[in-house]
């Protein structure tokens, strides 16, 4: 039955795939919203932002074909209006796009229906008792209906591409869209199409699920809809009967390891990731697939600017932010000097040990986003699992200290005091490793394939902090990290760690900067501007892919250290996707493939949290903050797709 | 004659498609050879081929005695064969000197190390290959556009550009891919002079073209490919006139 409902939202991104090339991630949470709205039309009341709400109490035959009309509707708006106008754009910027819908949609349901779970109404099917068949095997009435819904859906899908109008023009624009529109294909109505019915197809299976396990959850939608993507990539993206296998497939993979796998089920959701890097890098066309679809077109990471004309005010501003940060451009000695003297001066000047710390939280995310810079902005390559070296630095000096040196050796933190400063060095080596074993299965993967195969590493490395109780206690996380200190003078104080962490961000800093003025950053960018023209200029890619990787998972196992020491406590919570995103939003945010933009986009962001809680509103619904996080991430990407510095993009030689 | 490179029975096969069949390919030290050949005869194929781009199915490919068949597009450019693209493949978000300056990327020794202290190794070698790009620029004549990104370049500039990068390779052999394809004839008469000044340096070229006045003016000897294969070689005079080349390119006199 499980495979009945990844097959179905298979069916959801297979379709729009198909046609348009495009990994909608948003799919995962319209899945969500189908099961929410039809669980809300079924209730008497429910409580919307708080408010109680009545509601029509719909038995569930009208109110699920309700909710999945309803979520058409979104899927097509979103169309409309997210990824129509990034139509031409590289391929970046739409998925790019498709991650923050998928976070403002999460976000917007968790402050809409709360962040607790809402549980399935009754009705009349449920509560049939179970069929027995053969005398021993039992089924619930409900998986009956669930297959044969599938079924008939399936079908009827393929009927419809097989043999209507626009489902001919449906497999035309997936062959050839320029050829599509010169035969009168109107291309515009024929996505709309695809979106409109992955979209039903994702929010009938979200409902399914919800019935299946009786309740509804605003993150629900993100592991089926991964695992629907993983199916959908094991059939072959672009085919439907690959989708409805591929979906089978892995459900019946899951349970099978899950039943008769030492320790299967803690590792249960690590199977479908495990499967797709395998699948990925031996059969990446999928099982009913073709290879074509490996193939990202080069150029421009996220392309030169909008291509529409913006009104005047908007171009002035641009031209505004973007003349004063070329004033304030990094590298003029003088500036550097100025800068480095008021970022010093802060320490002593902030009393407020609560500003210190926001302080601290802006030092330790622009370096994380540094890092991640180095593999997507100077690079171009989209990587969603770029936590896991975050989580590799922190985890290594936590399990040093606390639990190999205090708990078993018995010596105090504060005698080996010198650690904290080999681990930092130690965490980034060992996460530079691990950068360049997670980097080499990726270096023929491109564009979607390779951020779906970088998220299925982060994800696994999660789940292992999170089961690998031994190692790294589990969910409850390691406790009692110390603070660093320098022979027998503590820096715990905010004042202290902000110093530590500002020296460790100048080292950082000049030494990506360094590595980037020079024939080593000319290498990244013309992998990322043109692969195959650099390779034929004697660039050895893979090499300096995997450099890249190795650089910025060094960078990420630094900050790992100091993270774990600041923070003095480490938890799987601390390393999810989310994070993830939202550091490839920072980025984003200050502009992809330049130096100072991770640290703008991190003192914007954490700025915006603070004035954020002020605003009663938002303060009520915490969550809203990120759902304006998802929204932000979609406007830039289509107003501003180069970040708000994008003007200080950095010279490739070295300054003279 | 030195023989620079000698290529010998190379097949590229797409899935059952022969796109090149068991060609051979003689080039002479400092000469301009010039391949030509109607559309879809194999001469991008092979070009490819001979940059490591595509893999041969088969034959060897020779280059001052070493054997390149089978390697990596990055190792063939440090044996030797640097190359322009027919369809234009600049590093767009750079500028035109780092375009430059990625061509001669396999010339840059300095270490990590080097490179996070600032050694004045490093900054010789940065300055070194500054100032020699610097030149090339001159060269092909966009020195004053150095600043500028190479994908806001005029078309014409782009095409100069692709063989100032590929000359920054200091190559012994270089494929020019229709270096003046989309050229009126006066620019078409620049780029002209500019290979024969890149001969005049030392270079042997390998010219694709499909202007027969053009090579005509430029290049000594001529192979032809039709369908894939070696239709005849030779010095131009004994090309142009031969009937299978006017059949292959004008159909058969009835």
């Amino acid at each position: 039955m499980l495979g009945a409902i990844y097959a179905l939202t298979a069916v959801a991104y297979t379709l729009v795939y198909g046609v348009v090339q495009l990994v909608n991630f948003a799919f995962g949470e319209l899945f969500m919203l189908g099961a929410f709205i039809c669980i809300s039309l079924m209730l008497p009341s429910v409580l919307l932002f708080g408010v109680r709400v009545t509601m029509p109490a719909l038995p569930l035959i009208m109110a699920a074909p309700l909710a999945i009309l309803f979520v058409g509707l979104i899927g097509v708006l979103m169309e409309r209006f997210a990824y129509r106008p990034l139509r031409n754009a590289p391929r970046l910027a739409p998925l790019i796009v498709a991650i923050g819908l998928s976070v403002l949609l999460q976000s917007l349901a968790q402050s809409i229906w709360g962040a607790e779970e809402l549980s399935f109404p009754e009705f009349e099917l449920s509560k049939l008792p179970p069929l027995v068949l053969f005398g021993s095997i039992h089924v619930n009435v409900m998986e009956i209906v669930v297959l044969a819904v599938a079924i008939v859906s399936m079908v009827v899908l393929t009927i419809f591409v097989k043999s209507t109008r626009l489902g001919r023009a449906m497999r035309a624009t997936a062959e050839d869209p320029i050829a599509a529109r010169l035969v009168g294909i109107s291309i515009d109505r024929v996505i709309a199409a695809a979106f409109l019915i992955g979209s039903l197809f994702a929010a009938l299976a979200g409902i399914l699920y919800a019935q299946a396990y009786g309740f509804a959850n605003p993150t629900m939608g993100f592991l089926p809809g991964f695992k629907a993507l993983i199916a959908a990539v094991l059939g072959g993206i672009g085919s439907i009967p690959g989708a409805a296998i591929g979906g089978m497939l892995l459900a019946l993979i899951e349970t099978f390891g899950a039943g008769y796998l030492p320790n299967g089920s803690a590792y249960r959701d690590a199977f479908g990731f495990g499967i797709l890097i395998l699948l990925l890098m031996f059969r990446p066309q999928g099982l009913l697939g073709r290879r074509e679809l490996n193939e990202a077109p080069a150029g421009s990471l996220v392309g030169t600017g909008s291509s529409r004309q913006q009104p005047q005010w908007y171009e002035d501003a641009v031209r505004l932010v973007g003349s004063w940060l070329l004033r304030f451009n990094p590298g003029k000695t003088v500036l550097t000097l100025g800068v480095l003297s008021v970022a010093v001066a802060a320490a002593f000047l902030i009393t407020s040990d609560y500003w210190l710390r926001i302080l601290i939280f802006v030092l330790t995310y622009g370096l994380l986003a540094s890092g991640l810079n180095i593999v997507v902005g100077f690079t171009g390559l989209l990587d969603l699992g770029f936590v896991a070296f975050w989580a590799v630095g922190s985890y290594l000096t936590s399990i040093l200290f606390v639990l190999v040196l205090k708990q078993k050796l018995g010596i105090a933190p504060a005698d080996i005091w010198w650690l904290f400063y080999v681990n930092l060095l130690l965490g980034g080596c060992l996460a530079a490793l691990l950068g360049i074993a997670l980097g080499y299965p990726t270096l023929k993967l491109r564009g979607d394939y390779l951020a779906i195969m970088t998220l299925g590493f982060g994800e696994i490395i999660r789940i292992t902090a999170t089961n690998w109780i031994d190692l790294t206690r589990g969910p409850m996380g390691i406790r009692g990290i110390p603070s660093p200190s320098l022979f027998n003078f503590s820096l715990g104080q905010p004042r202290y760690l902000y110093l530590v962490g500002l020296a460790l961000a100048v080292l950082i800093f000049a030494c990506i900067g360094r590595l980037v003025r020079s024939y080593v950053g000319r290498a990244w960018v013309s992998i990322r501007e043109n692969e195959s023209a650099a390779e034929a200029m004697g660039v050895d890619t893979p090499r300096y892919k995997l450099f890249a990787y190795a650089s910025g998972g060094f960078v990420g196992g630094v900050v790992g250290v100091f993270y774990a020491h600041s923070q003095q406590y480490v938890s799987p919570l601390s390393f999810t996707l989310f994070e993830n995103i939202l550091i490839l939003m920072l980025i984003v945010m200050g502009g992809l493939g330049t130096l100072i933009g991770p640290f703008i986009g991190a003192a914007f962001w954490i700025i915006f949290l603070q004035v954020a809680q002020d605003i009663p509103f938002i303060q009520s619904h915490p969550e809203l903050r990120y759902a304006l996080l998802g929204l932000a991430l979609v406007c830039l990407m289509i107003y501003l797709p180069q970040g708000v510095a994008a003007k200080a993009r950095i010279k490739l030689t070295v300054p003279r | 004659m030195m023989e620079l490179l000698k290529v010998e029975g190379l097949t590229v096969r797409f899935g059952g498609l022969v796109a090149v069949k068991s060609v051979n390919l003689s080039i002479a030290t400092g000469s301009i050879q010039a391949l030509i050949g109607p559309n879809g005869a194999g001469k991008s194929t092979l070009v490819n081929a001979l940059t490591g781009m595509v893999r041969p199915s088969g034959g060897t490919i020779i280059l001052k005695g070493q054997a390149l068949q089978g390697l990596r597009p990055h190792q063939i450019a440090a044996a030797g064969i640097c190359r322009t693209f027919q369809n234009i493949r600049l590093f767009g978000g750079m500028t035109v000197l780092e375009n430059a300056l990625v061509g001669a990327h396999r010339h840059f020794k300095s270490s990590l190390l080097d490179l996070v202290f600032q050694s004045s190794r490093m900054k010789n070698e940065e300055a070194k290959w500054v100032s020699a790009a610097a030149e090339e620029l001159e060269f092909v004549g966009i020195a004053r556009h150095r600043d500028t990104l190479a994908s806001t370049l005029p078309y014409g500039h782009q095409r100069r550009l692709e063989i100032a990068r590929a000359l920054l390779s200091k190559p012994d052999l270089l494929l020019l891919d229709e270096p003046m394809a989309g050229m009126n004839s006066a620019e078409k008469d620049q780029i002209g002079k500019i290979i024969k000044l890149i001969q005049q340096r030392g270079i042997t070229i390998l010219l694709i073209e499909h202007d027969m006045q053009i090579i005509r003016e430029l290049s000594e000897r001529v192979t032809v490919l039709h369908h894939g294969e070696t239709l005849t070689e030779g010095t131009v005079q004994d090309v142009f006139n031969h009937v299978a080349v006017k059949e292959a390119y004008l159909g058969r006199a009835a």
